[in-house]
């Protein structure tokens, strides 16, 4: 049984699921979990899918959140299914338009089952860190789908960085069977330790990726990743796993397909060249999903291996290393700075809103910060080409603090006035304006900071924070204070550590008010242009240090550099030291 | 949860956290004696194949038909071939037969055919030269009982029952264990000569592993039953398992067997003992074992056996339906036959926890319907602070363990019926394992060979639970062939009135399941 509701509530919707069920009668099993499904792409019906054939075996109720964050207006439309269009389960789609995106949270929870763990699910675009999104920070078990994402390795390396116990990827659970088929070819007489191994697949397949990784970490050996030879069957996944040993090579291989033979799987023993031929069908959503429901516990195995398949980031200044050295303008004096910063950020921008329409702009606070916003709006006007061009425009913040959203310590209070309503005027929407949250919120640090992430990676779909390849930010504008802090990460405070989330709450901050948000290492070095505003004799040292080695520590303003740029617009105060 | 070492012990791929990876067999082989029988036809074949379907038997696992027919290897692929194709649950697909195919084997020969033997020893090494199957063996002796006797000796003489260098050898044995404590004695004196007691496993296909173990988690995963538990709570326990079909084709077996020795005795007992049995100190086979042989060993029968056990033989008539022959009717069974077809008996555990609650055991073919329960009945209230009208329609409240089908628990206790008068009545509230409607769900067998060849025995009964099983049932067993004949009983009913009368002697009345 099947109803739609249109422009409904959450709580409507609770209300005809149990009248739907009371009509329907005979529903007496129990639910043992709820699964939300966050898909942002076209395909609902395949996850759908999966997901009422995985109730067979775990009665779950469903909830589908189809977003579409362009919609013009906002409001739910909503579809219930129960019965036999439901599987064992009960399917709840939303599709959420427009400003109900940014609680996702209160959305669902009316809908979610008393007390029965939650599971979240991204079929495609995973966030960049699972465990710090709204939905996924209520969650006991997160699951994403590198593959399915548009860079499957990069994704599979953000989820590395962002990895928490209880989250885990379809990448790992395409590998169960040949895992346990390796592990049994591992114990044929006479068991010994494979000298070398080669798993053959792609190598940015991060089925194979985690393959390798995982005999790597049990084994304690290298493994080689070889791609599939002439003859050799080709395609996505592990492909074949060859393990050497003293009496010759176990070979495992998948065979070239044809006549829809691949599903087999050849196996050939030293000595035996005839061949085994092993069973190992390709796993289906529907599998893949079921196994994931087996356990609601976290599966270490699998962040051990994530761990080892991509070594840890000790240092943030990684994410910055390796791209063009900063160059320096100096100028007489603030106004200046702040002029010509605002000139070279609007003809990055109006180029950006030209060839793509979009663009994305991080702001700061500070006394150059504010004077080059005030600035903006004019330079802007004259760099872009057509004016319906700044409809694409979108303005994030780089750090905020978490104080009355009235009171002048707010970032997006300074600029309000200058930058704000004269673009929002000259036709940029109000939903393109990302301020950060503050307590009248309603929600506490860590949670704003969540919020925040999960709004980022909404805007951007399944690319953001990317350091590398293709920023997410085309201009990103930092200030900088006196001990080198840019953002809210200061030097030598434990919060700047924190890389796994998109944003990070910041306490006992040594710069008064002491809470704060702010971005994180990887989110702030995913900028194409990054420009540092200083100026005054007290920003001296500190610029001068932040030209030398990178080193986030202990000089916070070294460690974020453009993709394309880093321009340091100083005044001659802030110069004197170079 | 295995008392034996596991091959796998020691393989730095099977990390114990990484509860994902599917527990394959080990490298091994099996020999199957009886491979032509109608068991080993529509079940054991299938189950092969289904676990080389769903990936959970070795690459290189071995199959070796044994029997009488002058066959070839690929006479013997192709008999396997149509027997898949015909029964096995997932669907047929000539890539997973391939995989089998190629270590099927077939060895002529009778069972007192020394050379058979031999040769059979050889293609046992060719297996584990060729296929890697590294001298593990299992032999499943799908044969009759008197056949073992033959067969073990002639493993023992062709050397075959020897384990080297590590490797296992096991046997497979099906139930009846013995129709009575001496003829069980007999039977396990005959396999554990040749092999060890812990090698020998006795398969019981009906008691699946899924089941034991939702009863062990309802149980001792939970704090809200335990406490009523007892004597103190528990009025009386009725286990009962009901089939809804007649003998059918297995007059041989089950004339002059009946219902106790086919299923009480291993299969009600089994539930009795998981029902009552005291906390195990941990899962492994040997404690779970231990506490099943201890409650098993207190059970107490009846002083007066005519009064409180009841035995029925159905009668033909109209059966949902379905016109149904009697039990005397049936082919193969002689007409003055005094088998039983339906059995109930009252059990009592002189324990602490359960003084003075009575367990009922029932069970019979041609009953209402198909289904395996344990109902625990609790005590009423002690005080009902209602006038006597208000719970009229008050039962006593249950506890019910659905074994089969429709696997669950079913809670019965009552509740205020709305409105302004002041009614309670009784509600049942249900729970169904999910698994249980899952296209998923493995075969019985599938379970019971994988856990055989992975060396996992905890299901498997040892000699003395099957022992003490024999000790209770001989006694009743003994009385009614001299003193008590089956009642009639309509096919479809719930049995003979004697043993409604059974229990309304003691003032309770059977459940309806």
């Amino acid at each position: 049984m099947i109803t739609t509701l249109t422009d409904t509530t959450a709580s409507a919707v609770e209300k005809k699921m149990m009248e739907m069920r009371e009509t329907f009668g005979a529903t007496t099993i129990g639910r043992v979990l709820t699964l939300i499904i966050v898909a942002t792409g076209e395909d609902v019906d395949g996850p759908v899918e999966a997901a009422v054939h995985a109730s067979h075996e775990h009665p779950a109720r469903v909830i589908v959140v189809d977003t579409e964050p362009d919609a013009d207006s906002s409001g739910l439309d909503a579809e219930v299914r129960v019965g036999r269009d439901a599987g064992a389960g009960e399917i709840v789609i939303l599709r959420a338009r427009g400003e109900i995106l940014y609680s996702l949270d209160t959305l669902i929870m009316p809908l979610l089952l008393p007390d029965a763990p939650i599971v979240t699910w991204w079929p495609d675009g995973a966030p960049s860190s699972p465990v710090h999104d709204v939905l996924g920070s209520m969650s006991q078990r997160r699951i994403t789908d590198a593959a399915s994402c548009e860079d499957p390795l990069a994704t599979l390396k953000r989820l590395r960085r962002g990895y928490a116990s209880g989250d885990s990827d379809l990448a790992w659970s395409r590998l169960t069977n040949w895992r346990g088929l390796v592990a049994s070819v591992f114990e044929i007489p006479p068991a010994t330790t494979p000298s070398s191994i080669r798993v053959v697949g792609h190598e940015e397949d991060p089925s194979v990726v985690l393959m390798a990784a995982w005999l790597e970490q049990a084994l304690d050996l290298d493994v080689e990743i070889t791609a599939p030879g002439v003859g050799e069957a080709d395609g996505s996944g592990v492909l074949g796993v060859h393990l050497t040993r003293g009496d010759g090579t176990i070979s495992l291989a998948r065979t070239p397909g044809k006549n829809g033979d691949e599903d087999a799987i050849v196996m050939s023993l030293p000595g035996d060249e005839s061949g085994q031929h092993v069973t190992l069908p390709r796993r289906s959503l529907n599998e893949l999903l079921a196994e994931e429901l087996r356990r609601l516990d976290p599966d270490e195995v699998y962040g051990e291996v994530l761990a080892h398949a991509f070594s840890g980031i000790e240092d943030a200044a990684v994410y910055a290393g390796g791209k063009p050295d900063p160059h320096d303008r100096v100028l007489a004096d603030a106004d200046a700075v702040a002029e010509a910063a605002a000139e070279d950020a609007a003809g990055h921008l109006a180029a950006a809103l030209a060839e793509t329409g979009t663009a994305h702009l991080v702001v700061t606070g500070g006394s150059v910060g504010t004077r080059a916003a005030a600035a903006l709006p004019k330079a802007l006007q004259a760099a872009v080409k057509k004016a319906a061009d700044i409809e694409g425009l979108h303005v994030w913040w780089g750090d905020e603090r978490f104080v009355d959203p009235e009171s002048e310590d707010r970032n997006e209070r300074q600029v309000r006035e200058s930058l704000l309503v004269p673009l929002l005027e000259a036709g940029m929407p109000e939903k393109n304006v990302h301020p950060m949250p503050s307590p009248a919120d309603g929600v506490s640090r860590e949670e704003g900071a969540a919020w925040y992430g999960q709004q980022l990676d909404l805007a951007g779909g399944d690319q953001p924070f990317r350091t590398r390849g293709r920023a997410f930010f085309d201009v990103l504008w930092l200030g900088m204070g006196p001990d080198g802090h840019v953002a809210s990460l200061f030097p030598e405070h434990p919060d700047q550590r924190e890389t796994g989330a998109s944003a990070v709450g910041v306490d006992d901050s040594p710069k008064p008010p002491a809470e704060r948000i702010s971005l994180t290492w990887p989110v702030l070095n995913s900028a194409r242009h990054v420009g540092f505003l200083a100026a005054g004799k007290d920003k001296a040292e500190a610029a001068a240090r932040a030209h030398g080695q990178i080193d986030p520590w202990i000089t916070p303003a070294s460690a974020v550099r453009g993709l394309e740029s880093t321009v340091w617009y100083l005044d001659e105060a802030a110069a004197k030291d170079l | 949860m295995t008392d034996s070492p596991d091959p796998s012990l020691g393989n730095p791929l099977r990390d114990p956290r990484d509860r994902r990876l599917p527990l394959i067999a080990g490298p091994s082989s099996m020999v199957m004696f009886g491979v032509t029988g109608d068991l080993a036809r529509k079940k054991l074949l299938p189950a092969i194949y289904d676990l080389t379907h769903r990936g959970l038997l070795p690459p290189s696992f071995g199959l070796v038909g044994f029997g009488r027919r002058d066959w070839t290897d690929e006479d013997f692929q192709e008999y396997v071939r149509t027997s898949v194709s015909e029964h096995a649950r997932t669907p047929f697909t000539d890539s997973v037969f391939e995989q089998l195919r190629g270590g099927l084997r077939f060895v002529t020969g009778e069972f007192d055919d020394k050379a058979a033997f031999d040769r059979l020893t050889e293609v046992v090494s060719e297996l584990d030269a060729t296929r890697g199957t590294g001298g593990n063996h299992a032999f499943y002796l799908s044969i009759p009982p008197s056949a073992f006797p033959q067969v073990c000796s002639q493993l023992a003489d062709s050397g075959l029952n020897t384990p080297r260098d590590g490797s296992w050898r096991r046997v497979v044995i099906e139930k009846p264990f013995g129709h009575d404590l001496e003829s069980a004695r007999e039977l396990n004196d005959v396999v554990e000569k040749v092999f060890r007691p812990e090698d020998v496993f006795r398969i019981d296909h009906y008691l699946g592993k899924e089941t034991v173990q939702n009863i062990l988690a309802l149980r001792f995963a939970n704090q809200m039953f335990e406490p009523v538990w007892n004597a103190t709570y528990v009025d009386h326990v009725q286990i009962t398992m009901a089939e809804d079909i007649g003998i059918g084709s297995r007059a041989g077996y089950y004339d002059g067997i009946g219902t106790a020795r086919d299923v009480i005795q291993n299969h009600l007992l089994q539930l009795l003992a998981l029902t009552a049995m005291e906390e195990p100190v941990s899962f492994r086979a040997s404690d779970l074992r231990a506490e099943k042989e201890k409650v098993l060993s207190a059970v107490e029968l009846p002083e007066d056996l005519a009064a409180h056990t009841a035995r029925g033989q159905y009668v033909g008539g109209w059966q949902g339906g379905e016109e149904v022959a009697s039990y005397l009717e049936e082919d193969g069974i002689p007409a003055d036959s005094t088998t039983e077809t339906f059995a109930a008996i009252r059990l009592d555990i002189a324990t602490r926890r359960w003084a003075g609650v009575p367990f009922y055991l029932r069970a019979g073919k041609r009953l209402g319907r198909r289904v395996t329960e344990i109902a625990v009945i609790l005590k009423r209230a002690p005080f009902l602070p209602f006038r006597s009208t208000d719970t009229a329609d008050l039962g006593q409240n249950a506890i019910v363990i659905r074994v089969q089908p429709d696997e669950g628990v079913t809670m019965r206790f009552g509740s205020k019926v709305p409105g302004t008068q002041m009614e309670v009545r009784d509600v049942t509230m249900d729970f169904a394992y999910g698994m249980n409607f899952t296209e998923e769900s493995p075969e019985a067998y599938e379970r019971l060979i994988l856990d055989m060849l992975l060396g996992d025995p905890p299901l498997f009964p040892r000699q003395k639970e099957v022992e003490l099983s024999w000790k209770i049932l001989d006694p009743i067993t003994e009385y009614w062939a001299e003193n008590m004949k089956p009642a009639p009983y309509r096919p479809g009913s719930w049995g003979p009135d004697t043993a409604h009368e059974m229990l309304a002697r003691d003032g309770r009345t059977w459940r309806r399941p």
